[in-house]
């Protein structure tokens, strides 16, 4: 890692150049995946990942740059190049550094900061293969273990100098199932904060069953028809579509550009009322938490929407500066490579008053999009598109057939004022979410939820 | 030479290995500058520098491969990563087809001339451009009333591999790009769009097109609306129809195949297009900016035809693959220095056919410009796609009707057999790396009002 005194000398070079704010980000990852194919460990991949970005602000404007090799010279080489276009003869006095410690991590039994456990990793993943392959129509297992220990350094000109190890653990699995030639696929990806001891929560034979079930349901469903119809989507990973649809758009990443179609709205209602919605770095132990976030601050959990109203932004400390807004714990990035941006950490609907039965029951034709795909939205417009894994029809208030290819098409806007329903079953999700300060870790969440009305993309 | 301390890197670390008793062993060394600009209000935004090394080894003992990789270079950090492959590989499957077999006769050193002159454009020059694009678009009509993406980058990048018998390669490779973005508003009505320029020198950048491009699409698209539900014949543009392939591309992998997930897997030698469409793998193509020298198991590259006339001639194969369908390689091992061995193509180049361009835009076509949601929306083992797309109502050549707010569903597998009509001019996408001349598709499914 880096020393402080170097540090210190890096921000001081920084601030005699006229930067305004300096901060510096030393990260070292040691990772680990082992992946199962064919039944087999098909490879074994390790390694360390190590870089040191460092970022100055003139103004409201942010340079950054980044590089592997932690000495001086280079460190100041790379400062000198960034600030070219911006130096000044202004210079500004850092202030000394204030160590900061943080307290109430959560305890980490298996992490990689300990002896691999690779025979026992092994296991686990052949023990879903096994149960899953009982199935004669399934074609492909794929399995993932991965794990990663990472420790960071946060230093900047206001003093701060702080260190922090994280754990995170991801156990991706794929079911292939074919009957002729057609394919379909099942997925799901438990992951957290933690370390392998998350893995003795899942019971092999019922992510199998599930996967499984999954993955046959798509693979004998009939197109999905297509058009504008009501929609009951489910909890869970169902919540993807609050944080494509409306998360992305409380970044002030897009706010500050007045990129986002929420930029004007703080106090305004933008869903409807019956909507209230979250974003929680403090949860324990969730694939979305953090105990301080990437410029140091520590995580909280942050009012986005109540009873319908815009209640806050996603704010970093650039997005602060540019909108005025109060900063929440909010700046991440994918690593030293990227500067860091306001984004998403736990984001979920909150639980609401309405049954189940109750929303399938309103409908008189629709869709149950039961399990969720990935999406993306247009920041400047804030239209949608999600891919719905499972999904069914829903006629005369009762789920029928099972159907395939559906897509969730639509704007964030009009989406969240359509919410009609809000149902009691909170429940999280684990995702990766890409944006412009690279791939994180992310929860998505919400209870199941009725829209009146979404444009269903499937075979006219 | 300034590929000797990256060479003399490599080989330092396969003698490690041979003293840690590995067997065989191929060392992967990427080093990288880059700088980009943003624009924002009339000046640089955020700007960015950076420096980057990686050096990754991939260690085979008693047919079982151990990966492991570094960023820090220092001899420590070699000697543990040395270490971690080979405790890795204990544990791996055994895989009797992966193999580091490639011994050439000599050296391969791809450094084209361009790359050994220094740029000679100044920061100033970059800036002044960055801020120009921006500027530049928001010129164009009161409507457009921000542009959040303007910039300026370039970049150049180092691949050296060396294996335990001897074999070296290096490549050095530099490019520019600029883009801008149009936001366009007026009444209820919002619209944006992206457009980019691609370039081997800064003089090469087309600025003009950028904005013209931006600005023009993103106004018409404030009157873009939904049009029937129904079927349509359908024309993407050159990046729309990359972005579609891209992602069914993995159906010509062996390893697909191999692994029984490639839709093709039983379809070698067989009709699976009409036969007018024709597509090649061309790593040399002069004109692309994916062009490779060699491949990752450091075989040289050459052209490949995948599918001739519309028969499956071949899939992408790597020296496992080929092993495993004993056949030759084709020279497609992919596989980055935190990587395990893969399979991808490099720049795919789609015959010209013989129609002209009023004979491709012949009665009613929809074009499509925009497609959203492709990795959620998208199937890539099915083939089924159902998709958003902002697009234009063709008519005899003549463009009418914007169109948004509508779904395309179809099935890419069966859409290479609804093709009515072939181009008869070669298009590059605006990342130059892949090559199609326009073609019409038949009837296909369109969801809007």
């Amino acid at each position: 890692m880096l020393d402080s005194r170097t540090a210190q000398d890096v921000i001081s070079a920084g601030c005699d150049l006229g930067a305004s704010f300096v901060d510096i980000f030393v990260e070292r990852s040691v990772y680990e995946a082992i992946t199962l194919r064919d039944s087999e460990v098909k490879d074994i991949k390790t390694g360390t990942d190590f870089g040191i970005g460092i970022r100055a602000i003139f103004g409201h404007k942010s340079v950054y740059g980044y590089t592997n090799i932690a000495e001086k010279e280079e460190l100041l080489r790379i400062l000198r190049l960034i600030c070219e276009m911006d130096k000044t003869g202004k210079s500004q006095s850092p202030r000394n550094f204030n160590h900061q410690k943080i307290a109430g991590q959560i305890k980490i039994e298996q992490g990689l900061n300990k002896p691999s456990l690779y025979e026992e990793k092994i296991a686990f993943l052949r023990s879903v293969d096994e149960a899953v392959r009982k199935n004669s129509k399934v074609t492909q297992f794929d399995a993932l273990s991965m794990q990663k220990w990472q420790t960071i350094q946060v230093f900047d000109s206001e003093g701060l100098a702080m260190e922090d190890e994280r754990h995170a653990i991801r156990i991706p699995m794929t079911v292939i199932t074919a009957d002729g030639s057609n394919q379909a696929r099942a997925f799901t990806g438990p992951g957290g904060t933690r370390g392998w001891e998350l893995a003795k929560t899942i019971r092999p034979e019922e992510v199998a069953d599930t996967l499984v079930r999954r993955a046959l349901t798509v693979l004998n469903a009939d197109p999905c028809p297509a058009g504008k119809m009501p929609v009951v989507i489910d909890n869970g990973f169902g919540g993807v579509i609050f944080h494509e649809a409306c998360g992305h758009l409380l970044e002030t990443t897009s706010v500050e550009k007045k990129a986002s179609v929420f930029h004007d709205k703080m106090g305004e209602m933008i869903a409807s009322s019956v909507v209230s919605a979250v974003d929680d770095g403090t949860i324990p132990g969730q694939w979305g938490s953090l105990m301080v976030d990437d410029e140091g601050m520590p995580t909280q959990k942050t009012q986005l929407i109540k009873d319908g109203r815009l209640n806050s932004f996603l704010v970093d400390r650039l997005g602060s500066m540019k909108t005025g807004y109060e900063r929440t714990g909010s700046a991440r990035r994918q690593s030293y490579k990227y500067a860091p941006a306001s984004r998403m950490r736990n984001t979920y609907i909150d639980a609401g008053h309405d049954d189940m039965q109750d929303m399938i029951a309103s409908v008189s034709f629709g869709l149950y999009a039961k399990v969720m795909g990935g999406g993306s939205v247009t920041p400047g417009t804030g239209d949608f598109n999600f891919a719905v894994e499972e999904a069914y029809i829903i006629k005369d208030g009762k789920i029928g057939k099972a159907v395939r290819g559906a897509t969730l098409i639509g704007s964030g806007p009009q989406v969240l004022k359509s919410i009609s329903m809000v149902g009691k079953n909170l429940e999280l999700s684990p995702g990766m979410c890409g944006s412009v300060s690279g791939s994180i870790n992310v929860t998505v969440g919400q209870p199941s939820i009725k829209v009146d009305e979404i444009l269903v993309g499937g075979e006219a | 030479m300034e590929w000797n301390s990256g060479k003399e890197l490599c080989f330092q670390i396969i003698d490690l290995a041979k003293k840690a008793g590995i067997q065989e062993c191929d060392v992967i060394l990427q080093r990288g500058q880059s700088l980009s600009l943003q624009a924002t209000k009339g000046a640089i935004d955020k700007s960015k520098v950076t420096s980057t090394q990686v050096v990754g080894i991939r260690v085979i003992q008693d047919q079982k491969t151990g990966i492991s990789a570094s960023e820090s270079l220092e001899l420590d950090s070699l000697k543990m990563m040395v270490e971690q492959a080979k405790a890795t590989s204990r544990y791996s499957g055994v895989d009797a087809y992966q193999s580091i077999i490639q011994k050439n006769t000599a050296d391969i050193i791809q450094v084209p001339d361009r790359v050994k002159q220094k740029d000679p454009t100044s920061l100033q020059q970059k800036i002044d451009l960055a801020i120009r694009l921006e500027q530049d678009v928001l010129a164009v009509d009161k409507r457009i009333h921000n542009s959040p993406y303007s910039g300026y980058s370039d970049g150049e990048g180092e691949s050296f591999y060396a294996n335990h018998l001897g074999t070296f390669c290096y490549q050095k490779d530099r490019s520019f790009s600029a883009y801008t973005s149009a936001l366009a508003g007026a009444e209820q009505a919002q619209a944006m769009y992206t457009s980019s320029s691609i370039g081997r020198s800064f003089a090469e950048l087309d600025l003009g097109s950028c904005v013209q491009e931006a600005s023009s699409v993103a106004l018409r698209l404030l009157d873009a609306k939904p049009i029937p539900t129904g079927r349509y014949d359908v024309i993407f543009s050159t990046d729309e129809w990359e972005s579609i392939l891209s992602a069914h591309l993995g159906a010509f992998s062996a390893k697909a195949v191999k692994e029984g997930t490639s839709y093709y897997r039983e379809k070698l030698m067989k009709s699976i297009a009409v036969s007018g469409l024709t597509i090649r793998d061309r790593p040399q193509y002069a004109d692309g900016f994916s062009y490779s020298a060699f491949d990752d198991e450091g075989m040289p590259c050459q052209d490949l035809t995948v599918i001739d006339k519309g028969v499956l001639q071949s899939f992408f194969h790597n020296s496992a693959t080929a092993r495993f369908f004993k056949q030759k390689s084709t020279g497609h091992a992919s596989r980055g220095a935190k990587g395990s061995l893969g399979v991808s193509p490099t720049q795919l180049v789609i015959d010209k056919g013989n129609a002209s361009k009023s004979e491709l835009y012949k009665g009613d076509v929809l074009k499509v410009i925009s497609l959203k949601g492709l990795h959620s929306g998208t199937n890539a083992i099915s083939g089924h796609f159902s998709l958003a797309i902002e697009g234009v109502m063709v008519k005899d050549g003549v463009e009418g009707q914007m169109v948004k707010d509508v779904t395309l569903s179809a099935n890419f597998y069966d859409i290479l057999n609804v093709i009515q009509a072939i181009g008869s001019t070669l298009e590059a996408s605006s990342g130059r790396g892949f090559f199609s001349p326009e073609i019409r598709f038949s009837g296909m499914s369109v969801a809007g009002t």
